[in-house]
């Protein structure tokens, strides 16, 4: 069995990381990094990862325009949006552009494990 | 290769680990209403969330000496179609362990058949951990 | 099987009204043009129940009519038949013809002049009669539904979903909005309730429901809403498809031009899935335990105005407790009723002569409890035929009547209800029972007399059977050991008395609901437990006048009684604790049948609703308890099956 690839983007480094750890303790293999939603488009292209974990406020292309073109090029791509609280509205503009499911920041492990689990199922 | 994935966690000073597959959720340790009868090593019923869930403690079936003191996560598992808890001191991680790190499992079994192997895990597989058969427990704890 | 039809009459006219009210709502769907298919569905559906509920009840020229138009709309739904408007002008007179017949003129046997004329009419336009022979077949058992009077927002064709949240689910709006989403790729969602946009905006977990038009099942269904996170229910409603009755539509009806042709009476009543009415007793009794908690807090936290309010809202939700128990409460008699004929079933078999009495027919109890209670029932029935009453030759030569008498009858009693079987028979063979016992080496070999309790515990043994021969109605005996465990899971209790050669009475008691049982709540120690009432008779403070010693054995001094004493510390094994409260303890008086018993506790924390929850039972486990309850602090509370705190004395 091969580990589950995971494509992370965000703009914060430590948001990255911590998802990063949470993952790779989940049993995935971080492929690659993003931190603009350009970035995270051109990278998906590249890695064909089997999971996202987007950002929605990013520079140079936000979250929500990101998941729109990847799922223009991959309407399976599987992407799990990080939101913060009170980021509704944009959430929901973000599951109806493609996004699979969203976790809310603070990330609590087992909440993003079960996300990506429903994502993943 | 094979790959099981293993939940670790620790009890009593020992490393061990679970299925990945049985594991439901993880909440905090929280007051357990005693069942009056039922072995020393079942802690008794904890409210999920609106829901009566038995708790076990590992410490207690293992003869820890310092007994539940250290229990501090509960892991919420599901097997033999019950749903029931299982006291820790604390869970560590995930791991993904081949089969050829897994020792004797479902071969040999120890602390009352509730041990069914040993899986060396971590960097360089340096560790050791004791492989729990959570269907064993629920078995040996409640009534089927 | 409806043994006497004047009973159901009232039912049939609610439910034909209900029909009726489906129809014209049909018609006018049909008449408004777009998609036929579904109000034809509807329409044949409504109409073969009327059929069928016609027939059942011997009103053979209103089941007459009913089959001539559901030929006709079958003839319609297959494409042979076109839908002109003179043919609806047809339907629609048929429909006030058979609301006329059904309302005043049921059991009359002709057909009335304005069936004749919608006849000819419908003959007319449709073409020659139907081809297909009048059946006369009943309808199908009506199954699990209770009648209630609720308006349902959710009207229309299609599946309900309803959904519940975790109650820690994150931004919950958008889980409701992916859940909704997810459903979506189904099928057409074809209302939601709360709206989409305010279940969006929602800040925390909701519950909501919506209609959907979908050919998916149940499974995906469930699955698709699952799949959205964060849910902790979710439940698939496929019967409300016709029979969904709600009172704005009716409004709605009564103000257009087709008054005279759609019913303007206003039906009171809907049939609901009991799977409903669970489900709102589940979310009633969340609610309970969450008033309690808010109790707590407010009383902690004094604020005059907070105070109030809270006050209200707890006595809204005591209403509102009141209401739904209400609603779930149903007569004995829907399950009693078919007793009669399988008690001459087995009289018959067995060649007996049985006189069946059935009283307190109207008694209510919930209508779980009940369809749960009516296999005991049979199983203490056929006892009493095949062990109790004894042939005719037998009891003639007894001096008795021929015929056994068998009482089944059902009272309240306080909280409790009694059901009880009772009969004229041989009574229950102790030396025999006692033989057997000794045997199977469950009593002293020493023992030669029994009294009832001790009897009854031996008889519930699986395996002790006292039949001579075993017969194919009652079993091995396993009979009464069904019963006690069954009574024991619902709360209750079984009493026996048997006197030879004059009879037996076997007396289940039962809470008269199961999903909340008022219960008093007691210390022991740190520990909690709830003793449900149905078993309490009184409570007294421990004092030294009224406990006196007996042989050393601390006895409870009633007035003229003399009772044993328990302690809850020793009932619950808790280890020698420091004697907490010293002499300021209780007793709270516990009864069964005519057995009662001091229980002493720590403190009586106070009565309150408890919600009954199962647990998995841990292996070695004490069998004292009959479920468990979530406190207002959050905390579980064992439930005390009071009724075995008898046993062990």
């Amino acid at each position: 069995m091969v580990a589950p690839t995971v494509l992370i983007c965000d703009d914060a480094i430590f948001m990255r990381t911590m998802v990063s750890d949470i993952l790779q303790q989940a049993g995935f293999e971080v492929v690659g990094e993003a931190e603009t939603g350009a970035q995270a488009v051109e990278r998906y292209k590249q890695l064909r990862p089997d999971l996202v974990t987007m950002d929605i406020v990013m520079p140079d292309m936000g979250g929500i325009d990101a998941v729109r073109e990847i799922t223009k090029f991959d309407p399976d791509a599987k992407v799990l949006m990080c939101s913060a609280m009170g980021q509704q509205a944009l959430v929901v503009e973000a599951i109806q552009a493609g996004a699979k499911d969203f976790v809310v920041k603070p990330f609590q492990p087992s909440r993003v494990l079960e996300a990506v689990q429903r994502v993943l199922g | 290769m094979q790959v099981r994935r293993f939940l670790l966690f620790g009890v009593a000073g020992r490393l061990c680990a679970c299925d990945l597959d049985a594991v439901r959720e993880i909440v905090p340790a929280r007051a357990a209403t005693r069942l009056p009868g039922a072995p020393e090593w079942v802690r008794g019923l904890i409210n999920l969330r609106g829901t009566l869930v038995t708790v076990v403690d590992l410490a207690v079936r293992f003869g820890s000496a310092d007994g539940a003191a250290g229990t501090r996560s509960i892991i919420v598992a599901e097997a033999a179609g019950k749903t029931f808890g299982i006291g820790v001191d604390e869970v560590r991680n995930v791991q993904s362990v081949a089969e050829d790190a897994l020792e004797g499992v479902d071969a040999q079994r120890a602390a009352g058949g509730i041990i069914r192997g040993l899986a060396h895990v971590g960097i360089a597989r340096a560790e050791t951990a004791l492989v729990v058969d959570v269907a064993e427990i629920v078995r040996q704890a409640l009534v089927l | 099987m409806s043994l006497d039809p004047s009973r159901y009459a009232e039912l049939f006219r609610t439910e034909s009204r209900e029909q009726l009210s489906a129809i014209n709502r049909a018609l006018l769907l049909l008449e408004q043009g777009g998609d036929a298919a579904e109000p034809i569905s509807v329409l044949f559906r409504a109409m073969h129940t009327v059929k069928g509920m016609s027939a059942t009840m011997g009103y053979h020229a209103v089941a007459e009519f009913a089959h001539e138009l559901e030929s006709v709309l079958d003839r319609v739904r297959r494409g042979d038949q076109l839908l002109a408007p003179d043919l609806m002008d047809a339907l629609f007179a048929s429909a006030d013809a058979l609301e006329t017949a059904i309302d005043e003129g049921s059991e009359q046997a002709g057909q009335t002049p304005a069936m004749v004329a919608a006849l000819q009419r419908l003959r007319d336009v449709a073409g020659g009669s139907s081809t297909s022979e009048f059946p006369g077949a009943p309808t199908k058992e009506t199954g699990a539904l209770v009648e209630v009077a609720v308006a349902d927002p959710l009207d229309g064709p299609g599946v309900i979903v309803r959904v519940r949240q975790a109650a820690d689910a994150m931004l919950p709006g958008v889980r409701a909005f992916m859940a909704v989403q997810r459903v979506r790729a189904l099928g057409e969602v074809a209302a939601v309730n709360p709206s989409l946009d305010a279940l969006q905006a929602s800040a925390v977990p909701i519950s909501f429901a919506m209609r959907v038009v979908t050919t998916a099942s149940v499974d995906e269904i469930e699955h698709a809403v699952r799949s959205a996170g964060d849910v902790a229910f979710v439940e698939v409603d496929v019967s409300g498809r016709t029979r969904r009755e709600s009172r704005s539509t009716i409004a709605v009806v009564a103000e257009g031009e087709e008054v005279t042709r759609a019913s303007a009476r206003s039906t009171r009543h809907v049939r609901i899935d009991l799977a409903r009415l669970d489900a709102l007793m589940n979310l009633i009794g969340e609610l309970v335990i969450t008033r309690g908690r808010l109790l707590q807090l407010t009383a902690s936290n004094p604020d005059p105005a907070l105070d109030e309010s809270m006050q209200m809202a707890a006595r809204l939700v005591s209403d509102l407790q009141t209401e739904i128990m209400t609603m779930r409460m149903v007569p004995v008699w829907q399950v009693f009723d078919r007793f009669p004929r399988l008690v001459r079933d087995s009289a018959r078999a067995l060649n007996k002569d049985v006189t069946f009495v059935v009283e307190g027919k109207e008694i209510e109890l919930d209508r779980s409890l009940l369809d749960e209670i009516g296999e005991p029932i049979v199983h203490l029935l056929r006892n009493a035929i095949g062990h109790g009453i004894e042939s005719p030759a037998e009891r003639a030569a007894a001096g008795k009547p021929r015929a056994g008498r068998l009482v089944l009858s059902a009272a309240r009693d306080r909280a409790a209800v009694l059901i009880r079987v009772s009969d004229d028979g041989r009574g229950i063979d102790r030396p025999r029972v006692l033989a057997r016992a000794r045997a199977l080496g469950l009593v002293d070999e020493g023992t030669r007399e029994v009294d009832d309790d001790a009897l009854f515990r031996l008889i519930a043994r699986p395996g002790l059977s006292t039949a001579e021969q075993v017969s194919d109605l009652s079993g091995r005996g396993v009979g009464i050991d069904a019963v006690q465990v069954k009574t024991r899971a619902l709360g209750g209790s079984v009493e026996l008395k048997t006197v030879a050669g004059e009879g037996t009475t076997i007396t289940i008691r039962l809470p008269i609901t199961l999903a909340i049982v008022r219960a008093l709540l007691a210390r022991s120690g740190t520990e909690r437990y709830a003793l449900p009432l149905t078993h309490v008779r009184e409570t007294l403070e421990y004092d030294r006048d009224v406990v006196q010693h007996v042989k050393g054995k601390p006895v409870l001094v009633l007035r003229d009684e003399v009772l044993p004493l328990l302690d809850l510390r020793d009932v619950v094994r808790q280890r020698a604790a420091p004697f907490a409260g010293g002499p300021n303890r209780e007793i709270v008086v516990i009864e069964r049948g005519d057995r009662k018993s001091g229980l002493v506790v720590d403190e009586l924390i106070g009565q309150q609703d408890i919600v009954v929850k199962q647990f998995d039972a841990a292996r070695d486990g004490l069998a004292l308890f009959s479920g468990a309850t979530i406190l207002a602090d959050g905390a579980p509370a064992l439930i005390m099956d009071v009724g075995s705190l008898f046993e062990g004395t």
